[in-house]
């Protein structure tokens, strides 16, 4: 029977041009549009080099530290981090990261702008960052404040397009710096490893980086496994509490959680609030706003599908004449409905790749954004058009096959 | 014919047969009802059709043949009154029982074909097959069967658009047959069609009556072919004439 209702609806959309045109560009671009936040969520939940070992990696980015007469929420300072973040049971490494500066340099008379963040050395332990070129620094080069850099692929291109660069000087405002390893260019929603090029941590020219509470580090835990993320995270809410203030006049709380890579993204949406908590609200976020978004386009294909099933009335009194239940009929419309929908879809998955393609040109020089289509995309892509096919297409199916069979013989509705 | 479908003809025409009426109406009205007028389409009609019998219709337009045909096939309900088709009493069937036994007992020619556009001539006459759970071979099989009956074999990849009006209710009748139903409703079925295609119809649903033992009912205006039927059943403003 799936047979017979694919042949009859694939000659259907054959037969009414317009009818398939206006429906398919209203499917394809909706689901265009959600393909393109689906790259962007798969992008940053699915771990990849160089956050590939982000499955068992807990973050800490946000901190809201308050008093009586304070607020302040930012990033953790160095000292929140060295001083009570050290040593938690469980953790194999911690990177700690300095969102760091853009830069501004000159090549040929052209100005090129970077970005240039601070790391220790336990960074590059866990993040898996492939080295097309010399290695990472070390501790040791670290603790001697040794003026090492790690560089992207493109300030490579730009810096040393016909030289190998690892050895290489590298002049940054006021200071040089000597090339040590280059390593792929990094798309700016790995918060961890975005950047253009790494130094040590003792290169930040800040002179009080040592003594922040607040600022703008992150860290990231290397778990031994996931199943200890729980225990991680408890020992961490207990150090929270045990924090000696400077000044406790002014703050003597701080709120501050270890997130999993889905909660730390959950967090960007919803603020600052427990993970799992910050899970759920996210995913209803996202789930409310897909729905209503995809609400709008369903109801005018309802509207083209009720059409579309009244011109083909007397079909539904024959149907009925010989033996069709209304079910048989309903069935029969939403697969013609997720059949449209599915074509939709494949569109809309095209139109989002070329989408995905034109965005980095689209954003400002500096800033890298790798995004592209991938199976599991093209599964949430089947999912998404089977279930506008169902949301559109049901209603008028139901309506239109529990019609009387005689009064769809005379082509219409008592 | 496959074996399972065969079985169900089989107990349905005996059933049938056992009662020895395929049809019977009892005192029934239908009445349609709206804001302000309220239209009698059949009063008091007391019919009774015999299994194997070949009954004609016949009355002025408006008199309330399509409307009786149409509730003898279960595509209408009555507003009073019973409806039995052997002994199974209409009214108390549900929706899903009412198009199973439409499906499996009940064939339908109507005067403009109502064939289905999208799909070719072999496609339209499965159609009724495609509710039994028949396999898609065994429903092509019996599909050609019934086109070959009609003498429609060579088109079965034609759609209705490219066949005359004559070849269409060809397909029409081979369709309604396919299922092998006890029971054939016809509403005008020659109606559409010259007096020489009329008559091929006609003689095709005699041979079905006369070979395979189906009652036949039809509807028709042409006082010529109701003569060819065994008895004709006559309607004016609703009533029966007797």
């Amino acid at each position: 029977m799936l047979w017979s209702y694919l042949k009859i609806t694939l000659r259907v959309l054959r037969r009414r041009k317009f009818f398939t045109f206006v429906s398919l560009f209203g499917i394809s671009f909706t689901l265009m549009v959600l393909l393109v936040v689906a790259a962007q969520l798969d992008h940053q939940l699915v771990p990849q080099a160089p956050e590939g070992r982000f499955g068992q990696v807990l973050t800490l980015t946000r901190v809201h530290m308050y008093g009586e007469k304070s607020d302040w929420q930012s990033g953790p300072g160095y000292r929140l981090i060295d001083r009570h973040c050290r040593g938690l049971k469980h953790v194999q490494a911690l990177a700690i990261k300095y969102r760091g500066e853009q830069v501004t340099s000159f090549i040929g008379g052209q100005k090129v702008d970077s970005r240039l963040c601070y790391v220790n050395a336990d960074y590059w332990r866990v993040l898996d960052f492939e080295f097309l070129a010399g290695h990472s620094f070390d501790k040791a080069d670290v603790m001697a404040d040794r003026r090492v850099v790690v560089i992207d692929e493109r300030t490579r291109r730009r810096f040393f397009p016909d030289v190998e660069a690892v050895g290489q000087s590298l002049v940054l405002g006021t200071r040089t710096f000597q090339v040590v390893g280059v390593v792929p260019t990094v798309s700016v929603d790995f918060e961890m490893a975005s950047a253009n090029m790494w130094a040590p941590l003792t290169s930040n020219p800040q002179s009080d980086w040592r003594e922040t509470m607040m600022s703008g580090y992150a860290a990231a835990f290397l778990v031994d496994s996931p199943g200890h993320f729980d225990a991680v995270k408890e020992e961490f809410k207990k150090r929270m509490t045990q924090i000696e203030y400077p000044d406790p006049d002014r703050f003597h709380t701080t709120e501050a959680f270890l997130l999993t890579r889905l909660e730390r993204v959950s967090q960007g949406m919803v603020g600052n609030i427990d993970g799992p908590a910050a899970v759920t609200q996210a995913l209803l976020m996202v789930l409310g706003a897909s729905l209503l978004f995809m609400s709008l386009p369903a109801i005018n294909l309802i509207n083209i599908n009720l059409s579309r099933i009244w011109d083909r009335n007397t079909e539904i009194g024959v149907r009925k004449a010989f033996g069709a239940s209304s079910t048989d009929l309903v069935g029969q419309f939403v697969v013609e409905n997720v059949v449209l929908s599915i074509l939709g879809g494949i569109i809309g998955l095209a139109l989002a790749g070329i989408v995905l393609a034109l965005i980095p040109s689209l954003v400002p020089e500096h800033v890298v954004i790798n995004l592209s289509l991938n199976w599991r995309i093209f599964g949430y892509a089947l999912v998404l058009a089977a279930f506008f096919g169902l949301l559109s297409g049901v209603w008028p199916a139901w309506r239109m096959a529990r019609q009387h069979p005689v009064d769809a013989l005379r082509g219409g509705l008592r | 014919m496959n074996d399972s479908t065969s079985q169900v003809a089989t107990a349905q025409a005996d059933q049938l047969a056992a009662t020895g009426t395929a049809l019977d109406l009892i005192g029934v009205n239908k009445i349609y009802q709206t804001d302000r007028i309220e239209t009698i389409a059949l009063s008091d009609i007391n019919v009774s059709i015999a299994a194997g019998e070949f009954v004609s219709i016949m009355g002025p337009s408006g008199s309330g043949k399509s409307t009786l045909l149409n509730i003898l096939g279960l595509l209408d309900a009555p507003s009073e009154g019973q409806v039995m088709i052997g002994d199974r009493d209409v009214a108390k069937l549900g929706e899903r029982e009412c198009a199973r036994l439409r499906n499996r007992t009940i064939g339908f020619i109507f005067q403009t074909f109502q064939l289905i556009a999208d799909l070719d001539v072999l496609d339209n006459v499965q159609l009724p097959l495609l509710y039994r759970k028949i396999s898609p071979r065994q429903r092509r099989e019996m599909a050609e069967i019934a086109l070959d009956r009609v003498g429609l074999d060579s088109r079965r990849h034609h759609f209705p658009g490219q066949l005359s009006g004559g070849q269409q209710q060809r397909v029409a009748v081979a369709r309604a047959i396919v299922g092998t139903p006890d029971i054939l409703l016809a509403d005008e079925p020659t109606g559409n069609l010259d007096s020489r295609m009329g008559d091929e119809i006609m003689d095709l649903l005699e041979e079905y009556n006369r070979e395979a033992g189906i009652t036949v009912v039809m509807v028709t205006h042409d006082q010529r072919l109701a003569e060819r039927t065994q008895r004709i059943l006559r309607l004016f403003d609703g009533r029966q004439v007797h």
